[in-house]
């Protein structure tokens, strides 16, 4: 194993006063880390300190191994990159100006752009489905299209973590869910980090890979989407007054990818094929290429994988996918 | 892009064009043949010619062309610092602060019984008191915006020096003499007819300074147009770019302020001008087109002041304002872009 991207180190965040404290967080390539609580839990000021618009009260960042407090704030900006949810009214600016911004990092003082800058810039409209609207003002475009110009600008950018802060608060259900599948397939094809700040409970359950849910103790709960949903942490940390979460919908999709055997019953099992689903494997009644079995008992839920000849027990959705995942490698 | 280059090869013989008409024009009528001859550097027949177009209608034309493009320039700076396409050369006080200057120099002088000293000086100390004014007012902005993070305060800060400075110039005037607020009122009129010999060098120097400055902070400029958060998240240092774009500013539009006085309405409308003709909001071609463009309307401006054929001289500043607000306000109806440029 590689070390993690992205390494929070005893940090304690907050403007005046410490809002939480002690976070020992890390984040791996490759993963979409969905970054979630209630208003005012510190998911703001936790994107804005690992940003480093914020300083920290405590504790150190680390990306890529280098801690973040000692680089420049051009060697900063070649390691994480922003994408913001304020409303930006660019004039005649275009897509690829825009985007050949995200490149300001790695030019010269007049910005012109090398060889190496004007692919970069090629990738990430390809990666974001604009390459037609590269030369249209960014005014022109819909919110939808201007989210993904500025990923596309933040994909540019080219570092090893993208901040995302409330990207899709303005878009419609469609849009959300094709920035949430574009974030996802960008966070698997360029290899990043990718953390962002959402309320979108029900897409983070359909997308990330990981979730940090900011809890009503101050603490942050990491793990797969299914196991905090499991656990019982969201409904703890989301539930207010006569709300409560509820995820009665059972998932349409069947999936699609190398076809997993599945048995159990209850809300676990539903779980657990939502979690195979969302890793890319299609669970099935029949014998596939590994077998996942799910069982329920006083409200302790084990798993139990059959892997070939051997069998091994698991004690979380999450442990499921990466023990299925290295296997399947294999 | 071929649409700029057009225009490129458009706007600089006009600028020529203009430049050359506004010399040969005046109230004396020299004939044109003559009027190239002495610039081209040959001595006319009329040695009074001579004198007409070498002292005081070249340095006049060279003087437009300094001042219209340092403030165009200077205008461009403040909408993209801020943010808002109304912000100008002024909005930090610079030019408020030059008032004041001048209003302590001509008036209060005068309040305390000390007349002789405006007429002694001349010219120089009404160069002095506003250069002095408008540094004051720089090294207080400065010193905000050293402990202020925030850009929007900073600017509401200058908006509130420059209030400062014209109720202060206001109390001036109450105790003043009718003779010396007329002075004073006709140094707010603008003129471009009173930069000669080594104030000319000065003027250009200024104005050469800043627009190299500006053009050092092309990228950082840009990067300010997706807002300020962005602009670090790229690794600008705000801190450096807005002291830099304070200080181009300051020396901009103090400098053009202390030699001509305050001349509205460029510095706001010509930045507009050059998004609207080039169609771009990129400061690699905005800081030139504006420079190019501020020099063509003050040329025109002043070509319009001085009424050819009449002896008569109109106030600069109601020309500029005059005609350019109409043409800008035809723009804008044309294109009814202008905001698109800015954030709210």
């Amino acid at each position: 194993m590689t070390a993690a991207k992205l390494i929070t180190d005893n940090l304690t965040i907050g403007y005046d006063h410490a809002l939480l404290s002690g976070l020992g967080l890390t984040a791996n390539s490759g993963e979409f880390v969905c970054l979630m609580g209630p208003n005012g839990s510190g998911k703001s000021t936790l994107l804005r300190t690992l940003a480093t618009l914020l300083p920290p009260l405590q504790g150190s960042i680390l990306v890529d191994s280098q801690s973040l407090f000692q680089l420049s704030a051009r060697e900063k900006a070649q390691l994480i990159s922003l994408v913001l949810t304020e409303h930006l009214d660019l004039g005649y600016l275009r897509v690829n100006e825009l985007v050949a911004m995200g490149r300001y990092p790695h030019t010269g003082w007049r910005g012109q752009l090398q060889n190496a800058d004007r692919e970069a810039v090629e990738q990430a409209l390809n990666a974001t489905g604009l390459q037609d609207l590269a030369m249209r003002p960014v005014q022109e475009l819909s919110d939808g299209q201007r989210q993904k110009a500025l990923i596309a600008r933040a994909l540019a950018q080219d570092g090893s973590v993208m901040l995302l802060d409330e990207p899709l608060i303005h878009l419609d259900v469609g849009n959300k869910w094709e920035v949430m599948n574009l974030l996802r397939i960008t966070t698997r094809n360029f290899n990043k980090v990718l953390l962002m700040a959402t309320h979108e409970i029900d897409l983070c359950l359909q997308f990330a890979d990981k979730l940090w849910l900011i809890t009503r103790d101050g603490s942050v709960a990491v793990g797969c989407p299914e196991d905090l949903v499991l656990t019982g942490q969201i409904n703890d940390t989301f539930d207010q007054g006569d709300y409560k979460f509820h995820h009665h919908q059972e998932s349409q999709e069947n999936g699609s990818g190398p076809q997993i055997q599945i048995s159990g019953s209850g809300r676990a099992l539903e779980w657990t094929r939502r979690g195979l689903i969302r890793a890319g494997y299609q669970p099935v009644q029949k014998p596939g290429l590994a077998k996942v079995m799910v069982t329920e008992e006083q409200h302790i839920i084990h798993w139990t994988l059959e892997l070939g000849e051997n069998s091994l027990a698991c004690s979380s959705v999450e442990k499921v996918i990466v023990a299925l995942g290295r296997y399947i490698d294999k | 892009m071929k649409n700029s280059k057009i225009l490129w090869m458009a706007l600089i013989p006009l600028l020529t064009l203009l430049m050359l008409v506004n010399v040969g024009l005046g109230s004396v009528v020299i004939p044109w043949t003559e009027v190239i001859d002495i610039i081209l550097g040959n001595s006319s027949s009329n040695p009074g010619w001579n004198t007409i177009i070498r002292e005081f209608r070249l340095p006049k034309t060279l003087t437009a062309v300094l001042a219209g493009s340092g403030l165009a320039i200077s205008g461009l700076l403040m909408q993209t610092l801020f943010r808002n396409p109304l912000a100008g050369p002024f909005v930090l006080g610079i030019s408020s602060g030059a008032s004041l200057g001048v209003a302590l120099l001509i008036m209060a002088t005068q309040i305390l019984g000390v007349t002789w000293m405006a007429h002694a000086w001349g010219s120089g100390a009404t160069v002095l008191a506003a250069v002095a004014g408008s540094g004051f007012i720089l090294l207080v902005i400065l010193t905000a915006s050293f402990y202020i993070g925030d850009s929007m305060t900073l600017l509401i800060i200058g908006l509130m020096l420059g209030s400062l400075s014209g109720a202060l110039v206001s109390v001036l005037q109450y105790f003043s003499q009718a003779e010396q607020i007329q002075s004073y009122l006709i140094w707010t009129f603008g003129s471009l007819g009173g930069v000669h010999g080594a104030e000319l060098w000065w003027l250009a120097a200024i104005v050469v300074l800043g627009s190299f400055l500006s053009w050092l902070m092309v990228k950082p400029l840009n990067s300010l147009l997706l807002g300020e958060t962005y602009a670090r998240s790229m690794g600008v240092s705000l801190r450096t770019t807005r002291l830099l774009i304070i200080i181009s500013t300051a020396l901009l539009a103090g400098g053009i302020t202390a030699f001509c006085g305050p001349l509205a309405f460029i510095g706001i409308a010509i930045p507009h001008l050059a998004r609207i003709l080039f169609k771009t909001s990129d400061h690699r071609k905005l800081v030139p087109a504006s420079l190019l463009l501020g020099a063509i309307i003050m040329v025109l401006c002043d070509t319009i002041a001085q009424v050819p054929g009449t002896p008569q001289t109109l106030p600069i500043n109601a020309i500029t304002s005059l005609v350019g607000a109409p043409a800008v306000i035809a723009i804008l109806i044309r294109n009814r872009q202008l905001g698109k440029s800015f954030a709210k």
